[in-house]
């Protein structure tokens, strides 16, 4: 039974590509929209469903499974090891992709949609691929897949000269991001010997000093990477202009789930490969890089909400939310306490699902009035019910309103940060305020803002009751864990724990699936 | 004596190289550039991969398993080279095709539409002209 939930977890990240190499041929057999995205969907279907039997598989058994690719033994060939905290990221990335495609069912109406739906694939398999893996150059493979169909993704629109400048300089920031982390992964071949990334931690305790300097080096460049990825402060300059440049939904998906990539790195390399961090001789080096990534998160978070306030394009607006969102998320991930990440794997879960609601409702508006200054859009809100009340609840959330999951998500973090420190616990609560005042005056100005425009009607009824679903998705993770601590606690907290307090559970049992020399 | 002075030469020449890419990516107007810039960043850090695998040994055989009788294993741990940092090398440069090919459609596409190579101008205009960013 386990062999078989094991190969299903690593088949997980291949079907997505195996569909998006197969579309061609769909296309070239029916020649119609319907059915090539129609069968994206339905891919997209099967896999949600896959990664959810994996990720109740995680939950009931107490340790993480590990899949060996192709069966070559560990750590020889590639490992995935699902825990139970990428598990539930896992199911997460593949539901949100799965509300993206079919609301691209009615967005997406241009003769290029073979090539959207293509990459859209790809994406969702390098993510996929991303929170799985635990082989540390397999994680470089899959941030190059999530890169290459991120960067064409945003430049979709290839006759918009803005979009193609925009990509291009996603492009250029994304690949400078990967030859670092290609270059911490010689350091760590050559060093330890070693690509695994539970090897590399068993290896990682006994560090000579030569090697603990060698492993900081490794730690800064895969962190300088991963906040290339996320757009965190002084590398998040990317991100605004890529973000809105591309199609909606695709700001959706990059928002929503291609910027948690840097994140999930920061998981493995903070508290699977570091995870002897109580302990000389990694404490101080992995403390010290944390202290930097904190710093530049809590600097994200302020600057993020300060560019917030002042922008007239709705969706920079979101974009620079996303760039505050991040900041948080970073503080959260560099606390390698217990409590700092369960509160990043509950933010996780409540920025992917509101930032999607919001860039997917915001879509509408959009195309109803046909611009994206914040002043015309005013009162799209009260035009469009279905898309209002969906902008309204993901804004709600974002801002950290109960009983709207944000605010549990914000309450967790600000616990987390303020056991670490003070400070840096008001800088955060400083932020949201910030943020909150723009969530506020956006909220307002759609929702009860007089229509100055004449509003286009839109027929998108997938797009509709794709938002309805995700709304109610968002109240329902809202009500039911702020009001029920043991399920919250169960399901978040011990995922949490899984690779925190019983860590070392975790390293024996990955470590005893390998051969033996 | 010479193995040292080329292996500091070396890695000297790699750190101006990482550098100068560096520079070229975040600092050069021209598109093209950077692009140039980008592949010397990515071939350094293939070369300093290279470079962990590296056997500083007379002679070198290539890492091809053949009959393992007679002690030729131990012959062949100590006079090949690593072929694992090859292998990612490898890896790296196929991805670095599809990067840097989807990067020169882009600047392609852009001197097309714009007339220009330089992002900055280019934006420029387009603002100018009443474009939305």
């Amino acid at each position: 039974m386990y062999e078989m939930i094991e190969i299903i977890a690593g088949l997980i990240p291949f079907l997505p590509a195996f569909a998006g190499f197969t579309i061609p041929v769909v296309y070239l057999v029916s020649r119609k929209r319907l059915v090539v995205m129609g069968y994206a969907a339905l891919v997209m279907t099967i896999v949600a469903a896959l990664s959810a039997i994996v990720a109740v598989e995680a939950y009931s058994v107490d340790h993480p499974l590990v899949f060996k690719a192709g069966g070559w033994p560990a750590p020889v060939g590639i490992t995935y090891i699902v825990d139970r905290f990428c598990a539930v990221v896992g199911l997460l990335t593949s539901l949100i992709v799965l509300a993206i495609m079919l609301y691209s069912l009615s967005y997406i109406v241009d003769e290029a949609y073979p090539w959207y739906t293509i990459l859209l694939l790809g994406n969702e398999a390098g993510l996929l691929g991303v929170t799985y893996t635990g082989d540390l150059f397999n994680l470089f493979v899959m941030l190059e897949v999530t890169g290459v169909s991120s960067y064409a993704l945003v430049m979709y629109y290839r006759r918009r000269p803005i979009s193609l400048i925009s990509g291009l300089k996603y492009a250029f920031i994304g690949s400078l991001g990967t030859s670092l982390y290609l270059l911490a992964m010689g350091l760590t071949y050559s060093f330890y010997g070693t690509l695994n990334l539970v090897d590399f931690s068993y290896k990682a305790i006994s560090s000579s000093e030569l090697q603990v300097f060698a492993y900081g080096l490794i730690l800064v460049l895969a962190s300088w990477t991963f906040s290339i990825k996320s757009g965190v402060f002084p590398n998040h300059f990317w991100l605004p202009d890529a973000h809105p440049a591309a199609p909606t939904p695709i700001s959706a998906l990059l928002s929503g789930l291609v910027v948690n990539t840097g994140v999930i790195g920061l998981y493995k390399f903070f508290y699977i490969a570091s995870w002897s961090t109580t302990k000389p001789p990694l404490n101080t080096i992995t403390h010290l890089v944390s202290l930097v990534t904190i710093t530049m998160g809590a600097l994200s978070g302020v600057f993020g909400a300060l560019l917030m306030n002042i922008q007239r394009d709705i969706k920079r607006l979101i974009a620079y939310s996303t760039v505050m969102n991040l900041g948080f998320l970073f503080m959260g991930v560099s606390c390698l306490t217990l409590k700092g990440l369960q509160a990043t794997l509950y933010y996780v879960i409540t920025h992917s699902l509101a930032k999607s609601t919001l860039f997917l409702s915001t879509g509408v508006f959009i195309k109803a009035a046909e611009s994206r200054n914040l002043s015309d859009l005013s009162g799209a809100g009260m035009k469009f019910k279905v898309a209002g009340v969906a902008f309204a609840a993901s804004t709600l959330t974002l801002a950290g309103i109960p009983p709207l999951p944000g605010f549990l998500a914000k309450l967790l973090l600000y616990e987390a940060l303020f056991e670490y420190n003070v400070v840096l616990a008001v800088l955060m609560i400083i932020a949201s305020a910030i943020g909150l005042l723009a969530y506020m005056k956006m909220l307002y100005i759609i929702v009860f803002g007089t229509t100055v425009t004449q509003l286009r009607g839109v027929d998108m009824k997938l797009a509709q009751t794709t938002l309805v679903v995700l709304t109610a998705l968002i109240v329902l993770v809202g009500v039911v864990f702020l009001f029920n601590p043991d399920l919250t606690q169960s399901i978040v907290g011990s995922a949490a724990m899984q690779s925190t307090v019983n860590i070392e559970e975790y390293i024996e049992y990955v470590k005893n699936t390998f051969i033996q020399p | 004596m010479l193995e040292e002075f080329t292996f500091t030469l070396l890695i000297s020449v790699l750190a101006i190289n990482f550098l100068i890419s560096i520079y070229g990516i975040v600092y050069r107007r021209s598109l093209t550039k950077k692009l140039i810039s980008l592949t010397i960043l990515s071939d350094t850090v293939f070369v300093a991969i290279i470079l962990a695998g590296l056997i500083y040994t007379y002679p070198i055989v290539p890492p091809v398993y053949s009959d393992m009788q007679g002690g030729e294993a131990e012959f062949l741990a100590t006079h090949a080279s690593d072929p694992l940092p090859q292998a990612l090398v490898l890896t790296g440069i196929v991805i670095g095709l599809a990067t840097n090919s989807l990067i020169a459609f882009g600047i392609i596409q852009t001197y097309r539409l714009t007339g220009t190579i330089d992002a900055r101008k280019a934006v420029k205009t387009l603002l100018e002209e009443g474009a939305e960013y």
